[in-house]
């Protein structure tokens, strides 16, 4: 089928998906037991009070009119009143604050994955092109390791070992003491102080992360050495060097690529774990902290979950079509 | 290609002529199979017998009966899964009575065996994990052996029986089946890494069943070991100048009375008693009137003992201390009624160390009440009260008899410091006082008692003392293999009953995805249509769920159970699996030989799951070995952020515990931050490195170029 098809098809597929993420999201919260507005009601009010709060939250309404309220709330995504919904702990709205902590998470994210991939591409060329010897076992074998280990011990132990370091033997390599940093006065004192503190949190993330990467770009390698191609160009009396770059890397950046852009989604949804090691105030902290039983945060809850979902959405529509676009063997697939 | 076809028509031939040689089965393979039989119908029938008195004497048996042998393993059977594992083994036994029943009449050989495998396969399983959450939960010891014997008996004997009755089968199959063992065996063990990894998670397999004796026979729960987070004990060797750091000991001492210490009038009066019964020291005597108005006093004491250490940091004491007097004496006056005891009494407790002596216990009573005072004989330092708040002292009143449990925690008094007579504070804290030089201690109860006169006569006085031995607990500052975490509970008991629990997660909840995304997989793949549709579409929207955050909400609403958490890993476990299956019997479909097979009649689930299935199971086996540590990691990772089931005791609550409760980070204890760390990177390395090298088998694509 035409591209545009296929791209209305999946964006259509897509909105199903939010519509039942959405629905699920409403679904949960309103069959807990108990009085949803508990959370907000605090003990001295007079009845007056509690009313108006029933009504500005619309906790009075029918179950179809909250319904329909609250997907025209997800749906424009903070852009139009009431923005996402108020906060129960801190009483402005949800989207106010998202928009910074977005930016943290991204920001570490992303950066995060353009280490791994610079850090993992690399090592993985190195090893196939030495394949069977010893470096291409210890660096496979250190690839390996890190999959293995789960990457919250890793930042466990970072914080220890530096934090030891620092407080034993004053030997101050990275910040452990968590989140940004104190209070800055300037832009550039921010800048400084964040950039130290972020660097464990991106240092231990890239090491547990570019395993994955080293590990599919020597095997991609290794079953492009082997074909005949690379014979040929070794019979030119090509150098080694010009064979592994220029014929069988460059063949293989097609599902490279691919990859990449199959580890974009990744970024939203995978901060919840380092965030909450670190004190990073980024999304998934707030979530964390959102669902604590004792003062749950319902609508940062909602938002966030929603937002999860959306983003995930969009760059899975995203990666399936650079998948055709960046992978010519699939393109000619379909047209047999 | 070709082998596939090859293969298919090898078994379809040797199965037309298996089938005429039904029936016959040749004479030297019929002891074999009797044996066998017998083994599986008289395994059957022990069951059956073994549910069935679980069942019905369970209730009616006293403690008398459970010491015989048999009857016990009923009962604790009951005890441990109160009435279900009877109606279990009621069950697996009629499987197995109909399995051995099979096996014997010969007809249906291969299905008697492969029913016998599978139940044992089965039992093995649910008594395994059975057993494991009940060792976890209810840490009585009892119910392990039979655990134990019903994994033996009911689970490993009758699987090894029934893969012996296969293998008298179908020799044709047996040589195709066994050369792809071999095959695969001939590649695996060249791949070290591969073989690496399988040793480390058989060793892991062997902790897990070993957990007890493992753990060293020390429960994980217990709290209180030796003091909060103290490194482990073989840090002497490499630093020996840490010997004289204290271990966590129980001085338990009787007490001896001082027999010169007890006047004439009351050792010669006939109601006097000293006896000694258990640990308890009883002395009495009644109705014994005092020759003068001055108080005696009875001296008790301990031996001594010895104290090698260093000062510890904390500690206690413990001694119920239970006395009985005379009843009170009432006279008016005018219109008051005023009541006053007979005599006056007053205990005083002291702690000798080598260098003072300590008052750690003053009270007297008095008109039925219990004071605290502040002096008494040869005392240098006075301990105030501080040490000792009322409440610590549990005071039982029944008429005249006080029962006071004198206990007192040395740990609290040390964060306190305590003040000396001056007024001074010492920060020092008061166990490095009491116990400030290795060398000899001990105790001395002095009781007082003072007789009351009226109208200027002395009152006969009854007194009747029972004294517990005194027990001092000393919580030591070295501990065991691993130490102990912020609550005193040993490290090493934890991480190892971590072990099984992490196991039996991981595993359960990939064999639950692996079996949907199989089923999924297959069934979409060879369908197609509408249900194909239909499935993908499923797929593709649970994609594209976040399941980290999508799962911690689910296990907020609807609680934190271990079960939940592993249906919802589950869920989210199958999606890529089944996609990956779908498209391979996409191209499968088309071969030569499912056209054959549905040629010749045999139905879609036959070749789906008798044809299709063996195909895809390399990809099948290399998902899951890699599909088990991604379930454990993501359990781990729930746990951390506290979503887990606090009452399992799997790494990532121990993670949990330490980041957020336990001040582990702050007090450097590596020994606690590492060991669950460790467990769970070389259990999921092993699984990586297995997979790697199954991996190696399956893609030919990495195959050497010959």
């Amino acid at each position: 089928m035409t591209l545009r098809k296929y791209l209305l098809k999946r964006v259509a597929v897509g909105l199903i998906t939010l519509w039942i993420v959405a629905s699920l999201n409403f679904v949960i919260f309103v069959l807990q037991p108990g009085d949803p507005a508990r959370y907000l009601l605090e003990p001295g009010m007079k009845p007056e009070q509690k009313a108006m709060i029933r009504i500005e939250y619309g906790l009075n309404e029918s179950l179809d009119v909250k319904y329909v309220k609250y997907l025209r709330n997800m749906f424009s995504y903070g852009l139009i009143p009431p923005y996402f919904g108020i906060s129960f702990k801190t009483r402005t709205s949800v989207a106010s604050e998202m928009s910074w902590r977005m930016g943290l998470t991204i920001f570490l994210l992303g950066i995060t994955m353009v280490g791994r991939i610079l850090v993992g591409i690399p090592c993985g060329i190195f090893a196939a092109s030495k394949r069977g010897s010893k470096t291409d076992v210890t660096v496979m074998g250190v690839a390996l390791l890190t999959f293995g280990v789960p990457v919250f011990f890793l930042e466990l132990l970072g914080i220890f070992i530096f934090s030891y370091l620092a407080n034993i033997y004053g030997i101050r390599i990275f910040a452990t003491g968590g989140g940004l940093g104190g209070p800055y006065n300037s832009m550039l004192e921010f800048i400084q102080g964040a950039a130290w503190h972020l660097s464990l949190p991106i240092v231990v993330l890239v090491f547990a992360g570019f395993g994955g990467w080293a590990l599919y770009t020597r095997n991609m390698l290794i079953d492009a050495l082997t074909q005949d191609y690379v014979v040929t160009a070794r019979a030119k009396g090509l150098s080694e060097r010009t064979v592994l770059y220029k014929h069988a890397f460059k063949s293989i950046l097609p599902p490279i690529s691919t990859m990449i852009t199959l580890a974009i989604p990744g970024i939203v949804t995978g901060a919840i774990l380092t965030e909450t090691v670190f004190g990073l105030e980024g999304i998934g902290k707030w979530y964390v902290n959102a669902l604590n039983p004792t003062t749950p945060d319902y609508p940062v809850v909602q938002a966030v979950l929603f937002i999860f979902a959306t983003l995930t959405i969009i760059f899975n529509i995203i990666a399936d079509l650079l998948y055709g676009v960046l992978d010519p063997r699939i393109r000619v697939g379909a047209r047999k | 290609m070709e082998f596939l076809i090859l293969e298919f028509v090898l078994e379809r031939g040797s199965r037309e002529s298996s089938k005429t040689m039904s029936g016959k089965i040749e004479p030297r393979r019929s002891l074999r199979v009797a044996i066998v039989s017998i083994l599986i119908f008289a395994l059957g029938i022990i069951s059956i017998v073994l549910g069935a008195t679980s069942m019905f004497l369970g209730g009616r048996l006293t403690e008398d009966w459970a010491s015989q042998l048999w009857v016990n393993f009923a009962v604790n059977g009951l005890i441990m899964l109160s009435g279900v594992t009877a109606l279990i083994d009621i069950c697996v036994g009629v499987i197995y009575l109909i399995s051995g029943y099979l096996l014997l009449k010969g007809k249906n050989l291969e299905f008697g065996a492969v029913l016998a495998l599978g139940m044992g396969l089965v039992s093995l399983f649910i008594f395994g994990i059975g057993g494991w959450w009940t060792l976890i939960n209810n840490v009585v010891y009892k119910g392990i052996g039979v655990t134990y014997l019903r994994i033996i008996l009911l689970g490993l004997i009758p699987m090894i029986s029934g893969a012996l009755g296969l293998t008298m089968q179908r020799e044709e199959a047996k040589t195709v089946m066994g050369r792809r063992i071999r095959g695969f065996w001939e590649d695996f063990s060249h791949n070290k890494i591969g073989l690496v990894g399988a040793t480390i998670l058989f060793m892991y397999i062997g902790a897990a069943i070993l957990t007890p004796v493992l753990s060293l026979g020390i429960n994980p729960d217990q709290t209180d070991l030796a003091d909060d987070l103290v490194p482990p004990e073989w840090l002497t060797v490499f630093n020996p100048s840490l010997n004289t750091l204290p271990r966590s000991t129980v001085y338990t001492l009787g007490w001896k009375l001082d027999n010169s210490s007890i006047p004439e009038f009351i050792s010669s009066s006939s109601s006097y008693n000293v006896t000694m019964v258990g640990n308890e020291t009883i002395f009495k005597f009644d109705q014994v009137t005092f020759p003068e108005n001055k108080s005696i006093c009875i001296v008790l004491n301990t031996d001594l003992f010895n104290y090698p250490y260093d000062p510890p940091r904390g500690g206690g004491f413990n001694v119920i201390f239970s006395a009985r007097t005379d009843p009170n004496y009432y006279y008016k006056i005018g219109n008051a009624t005023v009541s006053t005891s007979r005599a006056l009494y007053n205990v005083e407790v002291n702690f000798t160390n080598p260098e003072q002596t300590f008052s750690i216990w003053d009270a007297e009573w008095y008109l039925n009440k219990l004071s605290y005072w502040r002096q008494g004989p040869e005392t240098q330092m006075k301990l105030l009260p501080i040490i000792l708040p009322p409440a610590q002292t549990r005071l039982l009143k029944t008429k005249q008899t006080f029962s006071v449990s004198l206990a007192a925690d040395i740990y609290w008094a040390y964060r306190m410091g305590y003040v000396d007579e001056s007024g001074g504070v010492d920060s020092n804290g008061l166990a490095r006082t009491l116990f400030s030089k290795p060398g000899n201690y001990s105790f001395k109860m002095y009781i007082f008692i003072s007789p009351t006169t009226s109208a200027g006569t002395l009152r006969p006085v009854s007194f009747s003392l029972k004294v517990s031995s005194i027990k001092l607990t000393i919580r030591g500052l070295l501990w065991g293999v691993m130490g102990t975490d912020y609550q005193g509970q040993d490290v090493w008991a934890r991480v190892v009953y971590g072990i099984k629990i992490s196991l039996a997660i991981g595993l359960a909840a990939s064999v639950v995805s692996i079996l949907l995304g199989i089923v999924v997989g297959i069934v979409a793949g060879y369908l197609g249509g509408t249900v194909d549709e239909l499935l993908m579409r499923v797929v593709d929207i649970l994609l594209c769920l976040p399941s980290l955050p999508l799962l911690m909400v689910l296990v907020y609403i609807y609680g934190k159970n271990v079960w939940y958490i592993i249906i919802l890993i589950a869920v989210f476990g199958w999606l890529g699996l089944s996609r990956v299956i779908r498209s391979q019997i996409l191209s499968l479909r088309e071969t030569a030989f499912v056209e054959c097979a549905s040629a010749s009649g045999a139905s879609r689930t036959y070749i789906m799951f008798r044809h299709l299935l063996p195909n895809v199971l390399p990809i099948i086996i290399s998902d899951f070995v890699l599909s088990v540590p991604a379930a454990i990691m993501f359990e781990a990772s729930l746990s951390f952020i506290g979503f887990g089931d606090p009452s399992t005791p799997t790494w990532g609550r121990e993670f949990n515990r330490m980041w957020i409760e336990g001040g582990a980070f702050t007090h450097f204890s590596w020994w606690w931050i590492l060991p669950p760390g460790i467990a769970i990177s070389i259990l999921c390395m092993a699984f990586v490195f297995l997979g790697h090298a199954v991996d190696e088998i399956v893609n030919p694509r990495l195959r050497r170029r010959r």
